[in-house]
């Protein structure tokens, strides 16, 4: 066999493996000559709806009655595990600005962040749960808007926003007999 | 009948002899030492970046949780890499004139993606999911170590097969309780060890090859 066939065989074999190691195949993200804006991931040609994700509920994606009035009432009824899942992505995604208790003191409001007011405002208290998830998908003022949160996620965090407004503005009555009897003891 | 060797031949053909295994053991023992550097797995090397993000800053010093950013980690294969709105939910406000941040408003006002440098590239026959690791109980830092103490992201694994299978054969040791997937540093209490997860080591060759 010449030289330089065997100079071509070397070649090739070369040439195998970084055909596998980098294959005919986008990764996610990865640029794509293929595409005018060089982009895999491509986005939605305009007025496109995937299958079964049309939005039809209004209570459920827009947070709104039939009427156009913000709602209530959750799309779904919010059980225990709602609530830790809540909390969970509360921590996540709001503690930045709102703080772990919503005060509206969180990490980035200490760097300088415009503060947001706190749950506890007599204002927000008394908000139906239609505008908090209104203003988690749409943003409002300087908070920038959450629709890319799963959409029943952002009703959870509606649900534990709400406990982190009753855990802290609660009338003694609605509290059990155990903690009531705490709260005569701490009393001065 | 003339000699036909010299005497120096005898030294000649000992070099030979020694030299050869020797040499060849030595650019063997080279070599294997190279493919493991970090010079050539890329092992605490980061990338020059468009923008020199810090997770340091924002995950050591803010305390943001992994899924602010990479948010699709527990459902995918893919981590999620954040858009170019997720760095102005904060950007817009804070350091919003910084030159540092240039390249991140321009992608937001020309509506360009940021071309950040992948910095943890697996060969494309390997499939990993990120969303089965974690629950798993493989925490982030098992792989992606202290990112909360890095300035500049940077692996900390070879990321080779050899380094995928040592866990796949015994992954115990490195599990956690879902809780404490996504926490930084940590370590099981000694006191109150967390009870060893029941996970199937898989290690067939396509679980990860296809």
């Amino acid at each position: 066999m010449s030289r330089a066939s065997a100079a071509l065989l070397l070649l090739a074999a070369l040439g195998c493996r970084q055909q596998m190691r980098e294959q005919a195949r986008l990764d996610p993200y990865e640029e794509a000559p293929f595409f005018a804006d060089d982009m895999e991931a491509r986005r939605l040609p305009d007025g496109v709806v995937p299958r079964g994700q049309a939005r039809l509920d209004r209570h459920l994606w827009q947070g709104r009655a039939a009427d156009g009035s913000l709602v209530t009432v959750y799309p779904f009824a919010i059980t225990r595990a709602d609530l830790v899942r809540g909390e969970q992505r509360y921590a996540i995604h709001c503690t930045p600005c709102h703080g772990r208790l919503g005060e509206g003191d969180g990490l980035a409001v200490r760097r300088g962040y415009p503060a947001p007011i706190a749950f506890t405002a007599a204002r927000l208290r008394d908000a139906p749960v239609g505008h908090i998830f209104e203003v988690i998908s749409q943003g409002r003022a300087t908070m920038p808007d959450y629709d890319h949160l799963e959409i029943h996620d952002r009703w959870r965090i509606v649900a534990w926003v709400q406990v982190l407004q009753l855990s802290q503005h609660a009338p003694a009555a609605v509290l059990g007999a155990d903690d009531r009897t705490h709260l005569v003891e701490a009393l001065p | 009948m003339a000699q036909l060797f010299r005497p120096s031949a005898d030294r000649r053909i000992r070099l030979v002899l020694w030299g050869l295994p020797l040499g060849l053991g030595l650019a063997g023992g080279l070599g294997y030492a190279l493919s493991r550097a970090g010079w050539t797995t890329g092992v605490g090397r980061s990338p020059a970046q468009p923008v020199p993000f810090s997770h340091d800053h924002h995950v050591g010093g803010l305390g943001l949780d992994c899924r602010y950013c990479h948010e699709s980690v527990e459902i995918a294969a893919f981590a999620g890499l954040p858009a170019t709105e997720t760095c102005m939910h904060c950007h817009a406000h804070l350091f919003a004139d910084a030159p540092l941040l240039a390249a991140v408003r321009d992608s937001w006002s020309g509506e360009r993606p940021i071309r950040w440098r992948r910095v943890h590239d697996l060969p494309d026959f390997v499939f990993f999911d990120h969303s089965i690791h974690l629950h798993a109980g493989v925490g982030c830092e098992t792989c992606h170590g202290r990112v909360d103490r890095m300035p500049r992201i940077h692996p900390v694994a070879d990321l080779s097969m050899l380094w995928c299978i040592d866990c796949h054969r015994d992954p115990a040791p490195h599990l956690r309780p879902p809780a404490d997937v996504f926490v930084m540093g940590w370590r099981p209490d000694p006191a109150d060890p967390p009870a060893p997860g029941h996970v199937e080591a898989h290690v067939s060759c396509s679980e990860c090859h296809r």
